[in-house]
């Protein structure tokens, strides 16, 4: 599947609002890591909170969690195309903990090609340990 | 397609999650379109990136760090650092902006303006840095260690003709 229609948008919506937004790939972005390189993946192309979610802009966060459901859905996504969970995506700054602790994704370093971003992925076993 | 989350599950991971950020995806910035570590293209942002360099130059002396220390505290390439501080065109990417900026304790969002990233929307600022810009180049003698690394310099370039 190429071009616009491997894109899947989610969002999560509770009391009538939108919390959180995600747009994921599933084409066109090849697995890095060495063991599954070259492997096809979901890509998430980009994730947020609502600004009233974000621990940065907000003392209380109205809803926690939002994340972690956003990026579930992404590994869903992932085994129900057939790809065992696998899945990237370049995570802001303030956001890299949440990926390398929290989901345990491995952190493959700066992309210069992505604003210097660093690239996160996921593997099946990663991606077990994280739904468990 | 049917997603299911485990009530459990996310109640157990609740307050871990509930500090952290979870943005991904380069176009979660609000920044100008432009080619990362090439000049903005700009005319006018170039006194901004000039400020910036120096901002960051003055923000690593005041507290006694060396360039390797200011590179190790925000998790950048020596290279990089030396760049930011001398060479106006360049510019650096937003992830190296923010781990500045944290390092130095320094506003984010101003620093994202001032370091070419993001469109000026504060048309002060760009008044004010450049005034910085002029003001905060050093017209003072050479210290000791300066002369010192000048001389040494000079005398290898001369040697190596």
């Amino acid at each position: 599947m190429r071009g616009l229609i491997a894109y899947r948008m989610f969002g999560v919506e509770c009391d009538g609002a939108m919390q959180g937004l995600m747009l994921a790939s599933t084409a066109g972005h090849p697995c890095r890591i060495k063991d599954q390189k070259g492997k096809e993946q979901v890509y998430v192309d980009f994730v947020a909170t609502a600004p009233w979610n974000s621990p940065g802009l907000v003392e209380i966060p109205r809803f926690s969690l939002v994340g972690r459901v956003l990026i579930a859905t992404a590994v869903q996504l992932s085994v129900e195309e057939g790809f065992r969970g696998r899945i990237g995506l370049h995570a802001l700054p303030q956001a890299e903990t949440f990926y390398a602790r929290n989901c345990g994704m491995t952190d493959l370093g700066n992309d210069k090609r992505k604003e210097g971003l660093r690239y996160f992925e996921m593997t099946p076993e990663q991606a077990g340990a994280f739904l468990r | 397609m049917k997603f299911s989350f485990d009530k459990e599950w996310l109640e157990r991971h609740a307050d871990s999650d509930q500090s952290l950020e979870i943005a991904a995806g380069s176009f979660s910035f609000d920044q100008v379109p432009r080619a990362m570590g090439k000049p903005a293209g700009d005319p006018a942002a170039e006194p901004r990136v000039v400020a910036f360099g120096r901002l960051i130059n003055l923000s690593r002396r005041k507290r006694g760090w060396s360039i390797e220390d200011l590179a190790e505290s925000s998790r950048i390439d020596v290279s990089e650092a030396i760049r930011i501080e001398h060479d106006p065109a360049y510019i650096p990417g937003p992830r190296t902006v923010y781990q500045l900026s944290t390092a130095l304790d320094l506003p984010r969002e101003q620093m994202l303006q001032l370091s070419g990233n993001m469109l000026v929307r504060d048309r002060r600022l760009g008044e004010q840095a450049v005034k910085f810009a002029a003001r905060s180049e050093s017209v003072e003698k050479l210290s000791r260690q300066e002369h010192q690394a000048l001389e040494e310099f000079v005398r290898y370039l001369n040697e190596s003709m």
